[in-house]
């Protein structure tokens, strides 16, 4: 029943809570991008930090994407010793400074409350699973090797049953406490992500696209009509009596 | 243009590489085969090894001496194979005929007939005495042997699928992506670490252990197989040696072998813990 939850159940929760609280967010914002633009400004400069801070955490997003989409390739990679060793050292080092830039992140903003008490909430409990999650990869790389190869076996394979809607929960729930307590913080995280004041990033974006394509339909709406207008097939069918 | 001897032309080139290809496929088919085959290289057919199973069994035994009829251990080297064939298709016959041998063996075990067996073929009773000429029953399944009957190519083998220099045939990942064993490459540490598991689990159980996967791995097509008679065989060959060497550090001068104490203490409560992982790696498996 536990497992049934946390590795069968929670992810479909966490995606669907992802997914509305944008699109209630992006309803509720849509007329009123300068909160959006204002609220974004404030969590750029409370959470953007330094360029390590986001260099290292977009390459360990990327990496994890990268394991979980194409684990053959990290396989292929990791069968030769030295380029394990590489990829094994790097991804440490990586998760150690992410983990460093995020304490260094905390103490300088513990204590600056500047939004509502959801907010900050949200925001606070968005940082702690992150922390947590940070913490527990760090430590899965030091205590249990090779997560580059064993997780392309096991969890890779879990997420793509994630995905097909056929969820194999034995491949996660056999690992070691840290690993399952990783994956389900990445979960949780995702879950809080909407009430966060860095989903006004989500929406930003969110609401430029939708414009863009907006735009995109207007601009091939005026186009066929000036065509229509121009060759006006109605003249074809129904030429007008001399 | 004259042909010297030994010169391909340009009309047998192409056939020349078909047939090199050939060979090669051919090579490769048999080295196939052998890498798969679970007998330790003793061929024979398996539908003559199910046949005696389901049909001598029940009144003979194989080096276990008589229970209705003889014991057919060594029965290829005391009859003649012409006998034995026209003796299993209609033992009746045989008797009737008033061959001597027949006859003594009829009256020796209490007057009672063995069946014809007019339903197999020539070649089925053949291939049947072929099975027990090799051997019979007693034929072990390669990755059964004994850890200690490995040669040095099995033990360097073993190392190279331990550590992954050497790709497993069906595409899985090798030990040392989650386990290590002491003296060797720095191995993964999500598993426990092996060097012990040899003298912990013994021959057996290690062996019916490797034959399963330890998760649920992702199978590149390899359908049911996990590892073959030979890389468990080469594997297990490997494990004892990481064991011997520990125990061979850890043992003080005078004290017993750590291999026997291990088979005394640990035997009986080990095999229990085994089976249960075993099934548990099986529920895993499904």
């Amino acid at each position: 029943m536990k497992i049934d939850f946390l590795f069968v159940a929670s992810p479909y929760i966490a995606f669907s809570l992802l997914l509305v609280g944008i699109g209630v967010r992006y309803f509720l914002d849509r007329r009123q991008m300068a909160t959006a633009r204002k609220e974004m400004a404030e969590a750029w400069s409370q959470l953007g930090g330094g360029t390590v801070w986001r260099v290292s955490l977009l390459l360990l997003v990327t990496a994890h994407l990268l394991g979980v989409v194409f684990p053959r390739a990290i396989l292929w990679w990791s069968g030769n010793t030295s380029r394990l060793y590489l990829l094994e050292g790097a991804g440490l080092i990586v998760g150690v400074s992410t983990l460093v830039c995020w304490c260094i992140l905390l103490w300088r903003h513990l204590g600056h409350s500047s939004g509502g008490l959801i907010t900050e909430l949200s925001d606070t409990v968005f940082l702690a699973l992150l922390f947590v999650g940070l913490l527990s990869g760090v430590l899965t790389a030091i205590l249990y090797r090779w997560g580059s190869v064993w997780g392309s076996v096991t969890l890779a394979p879990y997420m793509a049953s994630l995905v097909r809607a056929k969820p194999a929960a034995n491949l996660a729930s056999q690992m070691p406490f840290l690993v399952r307590l990783h994956v389900f913080s990445a979960f949780a995280a995702l879950a809080v992500f909407p009430l966060t004041r860095l989903a006004a990033f989500v929406i930003l974006v969110l609401n430029w696209a939708l414009a863009l394509l907006g735009g995109a339909f207007a601009s091939t709406t005026r186009v066929l009509e000036a065509w229509l207008r121009k060759h006006n097939p109605g003249a074809w069918l129904w030429p007008e009596e001399d | 243009m004259p042909v010297k001897p030994g010169m391909l032309t340009l009309a047998a080139g192409p056939r020349a590489l078909a047939l090199v290809l050939l060979l090669l496929a051919g090579v490769q088919l048999a080295w196939a085969d052998d890498e798969d085959s679970q007998t330790g290289g003793a061929k024979f057919s398996a539908e003559a090894a199910a046949t005696f199973n389901k049909r001598c069994t029940a009144c003979h035994t194989f080096g276990k001496g008589i229970k209705v009829g003889p014991d057919l251990k060594g029965v290829t080297e005391r009859r003649k194979r012409d006998w034995l064939v026209k003796f299993i298709h209609a033992s009746s016959t045989v008797i009737k005929s008033g061959d001597t041998t027949a006859v003594s063996l009829f009256s020796e075990f209490k007057k009672q007939r063995m069946p014809d067996w007019t339903d197999l073929s020539e070649k089925q009773i053949n291939d049947i005495i072929d099975f027990i000429a090799i051997g019979g029953p007693d034929i072990k399944p390669l990755d059964e042997r004994n850890a200690e009957l490995a040669s040095s190519s099995d033990l360097e083998l073993g190392r190279q699928l331990f550590s992954g220099e050497r790709r497993l045939k069906y595409g899985f990942q090798p030990c040392s992506s989650c386990h290590s064993v002491q003296g060797a490459r720095w191995g993964g540490s999500l598993g426990p670490d092996l060097t012990h598991t040899y003298f912990k689990f013994q021959d057996r159980a290690l062996t019916e252990f490797l034959r399963h996967p330890c998760f649920q791995w992702e199978r590149a097509g390899a359908g049911t197989h996990y590892l073959t008679a030979k890389e468990v065989f080469a594997l297990k060959a490997f494990l004892r040696q990481a064991a011997s060497r520990q125990s061979t550090h850890a043992e003080l001068p005078g004290s017993p072998p750590h291999s026997v104490n291990a088979e005394r203490v640990t035997s009986i409560a080990t095999r229990a813990g085994m089976s249960r992982q075993t099934e548990n790696r099986k529920g895993a498996a499904r």
